[in-house]
């Protein structure tokens, strides 16, 4: 018997090379596993059960193609697949189907990987409503988003891995909340041809990554990376082997750690805890902590939402003038908002950034940085019934939202459980197209700690 | 400083804008953007002149 909410890409992949398993035995497990767990977290929204058995066959019957062969993988509920639906979780789009996949589906597909069906998100990706998807770490708890079923389904192993897309934190978010890798690439690293352009602020949007180590997620970068002459956001530059260095420790390296955190919220102590203890850690490993000083980044909040909800909102204009009612209220007083901020504060937002950017090339080049390493999140999943949306989103955020304004990689990868058995998350920054030195530094912490070979117990989940 | 922002100034701003709202949506989006209009307060008080507004999405670093 699989058992399947334990088992990476790499380790499946080395089972399928050795006939161990077949890719439609693998498929087979994990739709079981979606029926196993669904009725307690939600995390899909589709289910391709037919297309990925027939898929699976296919690849059965084919020599492997890579370490992505027979591997059975979600998708956000954003980005277009030809042979499912794709509503970005609203009624305004419900039945749309493309008929094209997104240019990252379409490369998971010629790399050999079976795609599951769709993963749930917040409306239009706008985290401004409550989805149906549950914490697997306790069912009462926030899921993360809004990629909230990316990080679910994988943490339960109702897929070995999923993409989502992240414009503030959304797939980095859901990862530290149920102890899986995310990943947000470097802005034009990897295609978003194919994302619904209602749900994407352009210049924030990436399409990332949840695994369940950080090997897996080289894994995936590997396959979906690269210039897309669909994209004209992606940059021709060389797709490095991304396993190349994994095994290259962090001795001699130096990482930035910027006290304060950007003037952001004040982390619950259990988080601090355990990212400090993260600290020593990569300390203990060779590494060197080195203070830098990012006094710009207090402006992440002002700069970032208002560039986040003028781009998200402009694609919606005629829908909000001819069905505001297929909207979730919430959902489009935002993009409501969005249309009317002025163009001095998008204006000013936009040279923020430039100040934004600027000074973290500074730190970078003058501490020597080969990485920063932060919080994800200042605290840990909350409890749905006690969070008011508007008033905790923005706490969520201010140490995730700063790269997608500054365009570098971040990965977040489980760093410890508090006392109530909650996730937290140690996110690792890097340079421009810097994500092998992400996958060096977390993969040596990640060999180093237990915490991402634990799993949810969903009968636990209930109980708490 | 919070500005004291009405419906009927959302109205206007609609007009404006070619936008076309619930009217039930107009009174809670003049307290939205008044509140708004005081978050991003900090941002426009900073003194930015030496700094040219993104134009380009490229995250690379000149060297």
């Amino acid at each position: 018997m699989l058992e399947l909410d334990a088992l990476t890409i790499s380790q499946a992949s080395r089972l399928l090379r050795e006939r161990a398993v077949s890719a439609t035995e693998l498929v087979e497990a994990t739709l079981r596993r979606i029926d196993e767990t669904e009725p307690s977290v939600h995390a899909y929204v589709h289910v391709n059960a037919e297309q990925a058995l027939a898929a699976a066959r296919q690849a059965d019957a084919e020599a492997p193609r890579g370490p992505l062969h027979g591997i059975p993988i979600g998708i956000k509920d954003v980005l277009v697949t030809r042979d499912a639906p794709t509503a970005a979780g609203s009624r305004v789009l419900a039945g749309f189907t493309s008929g094209h996949d997104a240019t990252v589906v379409r490369r998971l597909r010629e790399a050999g990987a079976i795609i599951l069906g769709k993963h749930v998100t917040h409306e239009f990706a706008c985290g401004q409503d409550v989805p149906p998807t549950r914490n697997p770490w306790n069912l009462r708890h926030y899921p993360g988003g809004s990629s909230a079923g990316g990080g679910v389904s994988v943490a339960v192993g109702s897929s070995l891995a999923a993409l989502g897309t992240d414009a503030g934190g959304s797939v980095r978010k859901p990862a530290a909340v149920t102890a899986t890798v995310g990943l947000k690439p470097t802005h034009g690293r990897v295609s978003g041809w194919g994302a619904i352009r209602a749900a994407s602020a352009p210049s924030l949007d990436h399409v990332g990554t949840f695994t369940r180590s950080v090997e897996d997620a080289a894994v995936l970068l590997q396959a979906i990376a690269g210039f897309d002459p669909a994209d004209r956001r992606t940059i021709q530059e060389p797709v490095p082997s991304y396993l190349a260095d994994l095994d290259g420790g962090v001795a001699g390296l130096r990482l930035g750690v910027a006290p304060g955190y950007f003037a952001g919220p004040a982390l619950e102590p259990e988080v601090g805890a355990l990212v400090h203890a993260a600290f020593e850690q990569l300390e203990r490993l060779g590494a060197t902590l080195v203070p830098v000083e990012l006094p710009s980044f207090r402006f992440t909040l002002p700069a970032g939402f208002t560039i986040l909800m003028v781009e998200v909102a402009q694609p919606h204009r005629r829908w909000l003038a001819e069905r505001p009612q297929d909207y979730v209220e919430a959902t489009r007083r935002l993009l409501e908002l969005g249309s009317l901020i002025p163009a001095a504060h998008l204006e000013a937002a936009h040279r923020a950034r430039m100040v934004m950017r600027a000074e973290v090339q500074a730190a970078f080049r003058q501490a020597r940085l080969d990485s920063l390493v932060t919080p994800t999140l200042p605290s840990t999943s909350m409890a749905l019934d006690e969070m008011v949306v508007e008033r905790d989103l923005p706490r969520l955020i201010p140490f995730t939202l700063p790269w997608n304004l500054t365009g570098l990689p971040a990965l977040s990868v489980p760093c410890g459980f508090t006392t109530a058995g909650l996730p937290v998350g140690l996110q690792v920054v890097g340079r421009p197209f810097g994500e092998a030195m992400l996958f060096r530094i977390s993969h040596a912490y990640e060999r180093a700690t237990p915490w991402h070979r634990r799993r949810p117990v969903l009968a636990d989940a209930v109980a708490r | 400083m919070t500005r004291t922002l009405r419906a009927a100034d959302i109205t206007v701003l609609c007009q404006l804008s070619g936008l076309r709202f619930p009217a039930e949506d107009l009174a809670p989006l003049a307290q939205a953007l008044a509140r708004h209009v005081a978050f991003v307060e900090p941002l426009l008080r900073v003194a930015f002149e030496d700094a040219s507004p993104s134009l380009t999405h490229d995250p690379r670093w000149a060297d």
